[in-house]
């Protein structure tokens, strides 16, 4: 068992000093595998994954890559996971530098490290063959390419630097479902040949019970369960991942599953409830709920749930 | 760019003040050339000529070849422009991106120094600037450009503002990206648009102000040539001859006018939204 | 106005063969072509398609809110047996506030930013029930308000459209679609936008309020799985054209349609585990310009023979209510 490639450690990100963006997360990734990362709007999804690319500095807690703490990295410690750790973006389009040509956009990580483009281009066009690009195309503005051309380059540019964790925000945000599968095998390939560990933000569902290993679920900033994702899937442990799952609209009118449907909305993160912040929306909120914060502990099979009263299999 | 022009060229107004600057960019900066005549040469017997083959403009009091004066008072006025605008361009742009940039603390000193500089009238700070050190052309391209420091600085911190967050400037930093970087390859040409039309805009407003300080005796030193000197000159004058404050209200007036409508034209022309409609 | 006493079995509304081109800087674009069908009463149904499809087209002509460069126009779109399209525009003023309501992807669009909810609720209801006072408009607006589940509507209603979630904007759009009791409801996306707990919140909404509701809805979504979970009749538009209709149980366990066969093939089931290749449709979807008279989908469909590249395959019935534009189906 080799140590894990990035390892959340209760990690908070306050802002003025009352909103808790992210409360407390943790969880680790292993090299090589892919994890889903899962919340509606307001979870903090955003800020933990900016958090763990070391663009915003956690109020409390470590992020750490291969053993090493990424908020006190500098200089070329700094340059180094910056190689090592990138990013896909949910709108293609408008990742890319508009008044740079595609060319200019995927030299950029090579200016930007000081590598020479003469000896480093060469990989860069074996990269875009494996993603599906030409080099003919590469003059062009990126107003000027449709939107799959648009997501190709972001996908090549994030992965010149021979990175080792990819963060794709929403890879398929947008997709059309019959394009959507082709962008997924991409990414299955590339991380097949290039040893890719991903850890993927996604509202869809199916998606990430498609492509990810393990899940994280995210709700108002904490994360409510964590564990692999077929055992997730099968038997949710926590009422929000549960009805999470069953919103999911399935489309074989055979199969139509019963519904768990949230009552109300999630609250403002300005005045939580005390206790359990789930307590306001879920079907089985007791006393204990509204007095006390549930801590993510262990329930069996991998899996971690922040629960007083965690659902058994099978309800 | 050759886009723009085209567009420019493509509407009356627009054409009409592309010919307009074109005309003063020729007669200021071939000066030199074209002007028939030394524009201090003095000729007192041919004093108040009226526009003949010899003298094109007619001469003025000192008889001294108005035409010539006039071309090198057109280049006075585009050196002064061009200078002034440059100089508030750049130190403005970079007053706003480091505004945007900054801790709110100096953000707001700098909004606060641009709220004082624009409540002042810029002609009477002018005044009391020259009362205080003397007149000059560096010093009217100084005092200028600093009344024109919040026009640039706004613009370019709200520009700022509203790209900061942008994509792709987060996927430059995910790469490693120095924040200089950001600014000069990804900012910087993402906000020159808007600030090359508010610079085109500006030149009539400073060739005005330049115009006006010199008719008041306080902007170009004599002898050196300037529409304002001439105006000024010719109203001294007026009872001998009408033809220098003739054609130096009309150069003013069709320099004002084609940079103005210019202006108005590059701004329809580049302007973002109508651009990301093609 | 619900319709009870008279039985009758026309559809509420029928499109007919309408073609619908944009002229563009490249030329003219056939967005739609040959688009017919039909919306029983009482019913919800369905159009699904990707983008590029046309469905949202489609909701447009239905409401003639047509953008300036539309160069064609031609077809019948038929309300209770009125030919739409043929109205003055006043005529069609009085269709919209009346009988045919709309809700959006982005509610904000729809709502005046700078009036409170219950301005705008009262408003719009003061076409269909002139006579009615303001008080009787605003005691309908609270009561609605209340039946499509914004707590505290007493309050709620003097609020501003941004101090409402996404969620609750939605349904405010809902109560003030259903105000004016249209005999068609279209939504165009009215999920989309919104998180999945908020979504089957809003689709359970419309489930509940069909119970009360006389009129039909067309429901329009790129979810096949919201699609199958609301509608009782399914529209599969692909291109700028109908390829399949069907009920929804049809579509969804026979499909016909090449087209409609390889999209629900791309949607990943839950029985795909984690090593299976997803499947995605060869291909891109063709521009709309210049189009050859062949069957829209022939170049990126699996079965494609000669004949499917020599005419546009008609829409033809299949079985009883199930219609496909294929000569292989």
């Amino acid at each position: 068992m080799t140590a894990p490639l990035l390892e959340i450690d209760d990690v908070s990100v306050v802002y003025g000093g009352t909103v808790h963006a992210v409360d407390g997360a943790t969880f680790t990734l292993d090299q090589g595998g892919t994890l889903g990362l899962v919340g509606e709007s307001g979870s903090g999804k955003t800020t933990l994954i900016k958090v763990v690319l070391g663009l915003i500095a956690p109020t409390r807690g470590q992020v750490r890559f291969d053993g090493r703490d990424v908020t006190g990295f500098k200089g070329p410690e700094r340059m180094w996971f910056r190689a090592q750790a990138q990013m896909i973006f949910q709108d293609p389009a408008s990742s890319l530098s508009p008044r740079l040509t595609l060319r200019r956009i995927l030299e950029e990580p090579l200016v930007i490290h000081g590598l020479k483009l003469k000896d480093h281009w060469p990989r860069v066009l074996d990269l875009m063959s494996a993603i599906g690009l030409k080099e003919a195309q590469l003059d062009r503005y990126p107003h000027q390419v449709s939107g799959g051309q648009a997501r190709r380059v972001g996908i090549a540019r994030a992965l010149i630097l021979n990175p080792r964790l990819v963060v794709a925000d929403e890879p398929t945000a947008g997709l059309d479902v019959s394009i959507q599968g082709d962008l997924l095998n991409l990414m299955h390939d590339l991380q097949q040949r290039l040893g890719l560990t991903y850890l993927m933000v996604s509202h869809n569902l199916s998606v990430v019970r498609k492509v990810t290993d393990s899940v994280a679920v995210m709700y108002l900033g904490k994360l409510v369960e964590t564990g692999p994702t077929p055992t997730v899937f099968r038997a949710p442990a926590h009422p929000y991942t549960r009805a999470l799952i069953s919103a999911n609209p399935v489309i074989d009118p055979e199969r139509k599953r019963k519904h768990v449907i949230l009552e109300g909305e999630v609250p403002s993160p300005f005045n939580l409830p005390p206790g359990c912040r789930f307590q306001t929306r879920c079907p089985m909120a007791q006393d204990r709920c509204r007095a006390e914060a549930p801590d993510l502990r262990p329930v069996g099979r991998g899996q971690n749930v922040a629960c007083h009263f965690p659902l058994t299999d099978q309800e | 760019m050759r886009g723009v022009i085209a567009q420019i060229w493509g509407r009356s107004t627009g054409r009409l003040g592309l010919i307009l600057v074109v005309l003063i960019l020729i007669m200021g900066l071939g000066a030199q050339v074209i002007s028939p005549y030394d524009p201090n040469e003095l000729d007192i017997l041919n004093r108040f000529s009226d526009p003949t083959w010899i003298h094109p403009m007619g001469t003025d009091h000192l008889g001294r070849d108005l035409f010539s004066r006039m071309l090198y008072g057109t280049q006075t006025a585009l050196l002064v422009a061009v200078s002034t605008i440059i100089v508030s361009l750049v130190v403005g742009t970079l007053m706003g991106i480091g505004a945007a940039y900054a801790p709110r603390e100096v953000e707001r000193a700098i909004l606060i120094l641009f709220d004082i500089i624009s409540s002042f009238p810029s002609l009477v700070f002018a005044l009391a600037v020259v009362a205080l050190l003397g007149p000059g052309l560096g010093k009217v391209v100084l005092i200028v450009s600093i009344t024109l420091l919040p026009h640039f600085g706004r613009v370019a911190r709200a520009q700022v503002l509203s790209l900061k967050n942008a994509p792709f400037l987060e996927a430059e930093r995910v790469l490693g990206a120095s924040r200089a970087r950001l600014v000069l390859v990804h900012i910087v040409p993402n906000i020159m648009g808007p600030l090359v039309v508010l610079a085109s805009m500006d030149i009539p407003v400073v060739i005005t102000i330049e115009a006006g300080l010199s008719f008041l005796g306080v902007g170009v030193p004599p002898p050196l040539a300037s529409w304002g000197t001439l105006l000024n000159d010719g109203y001294a004058n007026l009872t001998e001859t009408i033809w220098p404050v003739a054609f130096a209200g009309l150069m003013l007036t069709l320099a004002t006018l084609g940079f103005t409508l210019f202006g108005e034209a590059l701004r329809d022309a580049i302007d973002p939204k109508l651009k990301t409609d093609r | 106005m619900n319709g009870g006493g008279t039985m009758t079995t026309s559809p509420l509304l029928e499109v007919r063969n309408l073609d619908l081109d944009y002229a563009t800087a490249r030329g003219t674009a056939q967005v739609l072509r040959q688009v017919n069908l039909t919306i029983p009463r009482n019913r919800i149904v369905g159009v699904v398609g990707e983008s590029g499809s046309g469905k949202s087209t489609l909701a447009s002509v239905i409401m003639r809110l047509l953008p300036p460069n539309l160069s064609r126009l031609s077809g019948e779109v038929r309300l209770d047996g009125t030919d739409l399209l043929g109205l003055d525009p006043a005529g069609m003023a009085r269709v919209r506030g009346n009988k045919v309501a709309m809700i959006f992807q982005d509610p904000m669009t729809a709502l005046n930013p700078v009036f409170t909810i219950e301005t705008q609720m009262v408003d719009i209801q003061r076409g269909k029930f002139p006579g009615r006072s303001k008080r009787e408009l605003r005691d309908r607006a609270l009561e609605m308000m209340a039946k499509v589940g914004i707590p505290d509507p007493v309050r709620r209603i003097a609020a501003y459209p941004h101090q409402f979630s996404g969620g609750m904007r939605q349904r405010i759009m809902i109560a003030m679609a259903l105000l004016v009791e249209p005999d068609l409801l279209i939504a165009d996306e009215p999920t989309t936008a919104l998180d999945v707990t908020i979504e089957a919140q809003i689709i359970r909404l419309l489930e509940q309020i069909r119970e009360n509701f006389s009129g039909s809805i067309l429901f329009i979504s790129h979810s096949l799985g919201v699609i199958s979970t609301l509608c009782d009749e399914v529209v599969v538009m692909y291109a700028g054209s109908v390829v399949e209709q069907a009920s929804s149980r049809d579509l969804f366990l026979s499909p016909r349609h090449p087209y409609t066969r390889a999209l629900l093939s791309c949607e990943i089931s839950e029985e795909d585990g984690g090593d299976t290749a997803l499947r995605s449709i060869p291909g891109n979807v063709p521009d709309l310009f210049d189009l050859e008279p062949a069957c829209i989908f022939a170049a990126r469909c699996g079965q494609a023979e000669p004949r499917c590249r020599q005419a546009v395959p008609p829409l033809r019935e299949l079985a009883p209510g199930h219609r496909a534009a294929c000569v292989l189906a």
